[in-house]
């Protein structure tokens, strides 16, 4: 029986490359900025985001490094997206996310978004052997422009 | 509604972020896994988490991140670029909780990219719990030449 180490270790240098059927969306930063009950005007007015200096309304920062709007499929029993493909196929607990910002994300930007699974280990925790997985996503829009860089690490318990 | 525009040279080391409270409930949490195209049934099926061998549904750890970001642009203001957020996730979020987003300046530097401000961040819930720590963020603002 393959070990879920030796398991997620095999998905290490895998990349799966995501591009968006459709642009970003006005209503997409909307119901984001709802959904974290923050109502910043930069993500709600075009005009009071040019006034400062933006060519449009930006995306909450934060936004894209958690959707998953870009990828066109449905969804499997646990409720998540059947096209996400590897990475899809675990389900681990955040241990944590580091995001690196370019540019502000606009709602007529198209994203295709690279995945990478980079590293995975094992480490003692508080209670027991933990395994981590460290996965890279990298977000660029229709003129290739970089936009954002996230990098998450999740952790799953070996079985017993 | 007033907008506080932050001036770089006004910033010093040892200023503290003005806090935030987000107060969490499922409806909340079901918002959030539809913005961010997430259905994942261990954020809001409470049958299905237990099966999972979990006590409730619980909160997206990105969600968390969303919560850092406001407390930054909020403090600083619309002429600010978030450039690197970072944490670590350490307790469980579940519907009930309330948690209170802090930081504080703990670097400014002036680079060819603009005036660069680094804050240390964390959570707490109503327990006292450090929900996420450490957290780092790095601010970019607009030298005044920039302008």
């Amino acid at each position: 029986m393959v070990s879920l180490l030796d398991k997620l270790k095999q998905t290490v240098g895998q990349e799966v490359i995501f591009q968006a059927p459709d642009e970003m969306g006005r209503s997409t930063l909307r119901q984001y900025a709802l959904a974290i009950g923050d109502f910043n005007m930069l993500y709600l007015d075009a005009e009071f985001a040019n006034a400062h200096g933006l060519r449009d309304a930006m995306a909450p920062p934060t936004l894209i490094c958690d959707t998953w709007q870009y990828i066109d499929s449905d969804m499997d029993d646990r409720g998540g997206l059947v096209g996400r493909g590897i990475l899809g196929e675990l389900n681990g607990l955040r241990a944590g996310n580091e995001y690196e910002f370019f540019q502000p994300i606009h709602p007529d930007d198209v994203i295709t978004a690279h995945w990478r699974v980079k590293d995975v280990y094992e480490r003692a925790g508080r209670t027991g052997s933990l395994v981590f997985q460290v996965i890279e996503a990298t977000f660029y829009n229709q003129r290739e422009e970089l936009l954002a860089r996230n990098t998450e690490t999740m952790f799953y318990r070996p079985e017993a | 509604m007033s907008v506080q525009v932050r001036d770089f040279g006004g910033i010093h080391v040892g200023d503290e972020l003005t806090p935030i409270v987000k107060e969490i409930g499922m409806a909340r949490m079901m918002a959030y896994g539809a913005a961010t195209w997430d259905f994942v049934r261990l954020h809001y099926d409470a049958d299905y988490v237990r099966e999972m061998g979990f006590d409730a549904p619980f909160v997206d750890g990105q969600m968390i991140g969303g919560f850092l970001t406001q407390l930054v642009q909020d403090w600083a203001g619309p002429d600010a670029f978030l450039r690197k957020l970072s944490f670590r996730n350490r307790v469980m979020v579940y519907p009930g909780d309330s948690l209170t987003c802090r930081g504080v300046v703990i670097d400014i530097s002036t680079t060819e990219e603009g005036g660069m401000v680094e804050c240390n961040l964390w959570v707490d819930n109503q327990r006292n719990e450090k929900v996420v720590a450490p957290s780092v963020a790095l601010i970019r603002f607009p030298l005044k030449a920039d302008k």
